[in-house]
């Protein structure tokens, strides 16, 4: 879902380099009063594994490949701010470095990716794991996040290429959602495994070891 | 296992996942090219910036001759150093803050 450059209309790339700024910027903040040296090294490995997650396509029906966004991934481990800052980074690599999303379009992929699929569905996996405290709370809302924060990117990039004039909203819209919340299944049962694989051998690694049962070692 | 030991273990298995799995990837059009395609968008596309890997391959450019698979290690071990880069800054900064005793 990487935007490239040329499907956006500035009056719209523009105020999405704005908001992904102002996200980057109150991240970054939050992000330097929370993180422990312990976390450095853990930020460093998730943001190389989902960067190497998202290489891997996988066919979906019509013809069509999806890959992990890896944003309930991040926002799971990570909390909601730190989990932003990692995907930014994977985004900017992408973009900078491999021509996977454009320079005027990366705002707008900070903010459908990064700050849609991480930061807005960390509610979910909280609320989750509150209500249902054991290792299913978090797997649950891990895995539910992870659904919702694909199809909630792929609506607001639908919403971004109509309001630049690609195509109109009623038809774009249900083309996006419609073929993301098969790819969510997907990024849904990947993220429920992993989190589940993590809570089961390293549940200190998860939601800042703050589950049930969890110790440090 | 040790927290260090599991990390080190994980980045060897992101290592793995981009530089030899990746290969073997779906090459369907992803969601949004479809659309595009299908809705007759995709000749918008354009690029501002020539990047040295274009599409996870050196293809075209001057590192052509590197094997394809290098692309996914190196942008690996990129999106790792400038994390913890990034992460050092940012727990340097607050540390600074903490001295000047604004906490």
């Amino acid at each position: 879902m990487h935007i490239p450059d040329g499907f956006l209309d500035a009056k719209v790339w523009v105020p999405a380099w704005v908001v992904a700024a102002a996200g980057i910027g109150v991240c970054s903040r939050k992000t330097s009063r929370a993180l422990g040296d312990r976390k450095i090294p853990v930020m460093g490995v998730t943001a190389a594994f989902i960067f190497a997650a998202q290489m891997l396509n996988f066919p979906v029906a019509g013809g069509t490949s999806g890959h992990l966004l890896g944003g309930a991934i991040a926002a799971t481990l990570l909390g909601p701010c730190a989990g932003f800052i990692v995907i930014t980074v994977v985004l900017i690599v992408q973009c900078l470095v491999f021509q996977d999303g454009g320079l005027t379009t990366l705002g707008a992929n900070i903010v459908n990716m990064a700050l849609i699929g991480t930061t807005c569905v960390y509610p979910i996996i909280r609320l989750s794991s509150s209500v249902m405290p054991k290792r299913g709370g978090v797997v649950f809302g891990a895995s539910l996040a992870a659904w919702v924060s694909v199809v909630a990117a792929s609506f607001f990039c639908a919403l971004e290429l109509a309001l630049s004039g690609m195509a109109p909203i009623t038809i774009v819209a249900p083309a996006m959602v419609g073929v993301h919340s098969v790819i969510g299944v997907g990024e849904a049962v990947v993220t429920g495994f992993f989190v589940g694989f993590l809570l089961r051998t390293r549940p200190d690694l998860v939601l800042g070891g703050a589950t049930s049962g969890s110790h440090t070692s | 296992m040790s927290t260090r030991k599991a990390l080190l273990w994980w980045f060897i298995v992101s290592l793995g996942l981009a530089g030899f799995v990746s290969p073997y990837a779906s090459q369907l059009p992803d969601g949004l090219e479809r659309i595009a395609r299908d809705l007759g968008f995709m000749h918008r596309e354009n690029t501002f910036l020539r990047s040295p890997a274009p599409a996870y391959s050196w293809q075209g450019s001057i590192l052509e001759k590197l094997p394809a698979s290098l692309a996914g290690l190196i942008g690996v071990a990129i999106v790792f150093a400038m994390t913890i880069l990034l992460a050092k800054i940012l727990t340097a900064a607050q540390s600074r803050y903490r001295k000047r005793g604004n906490l």
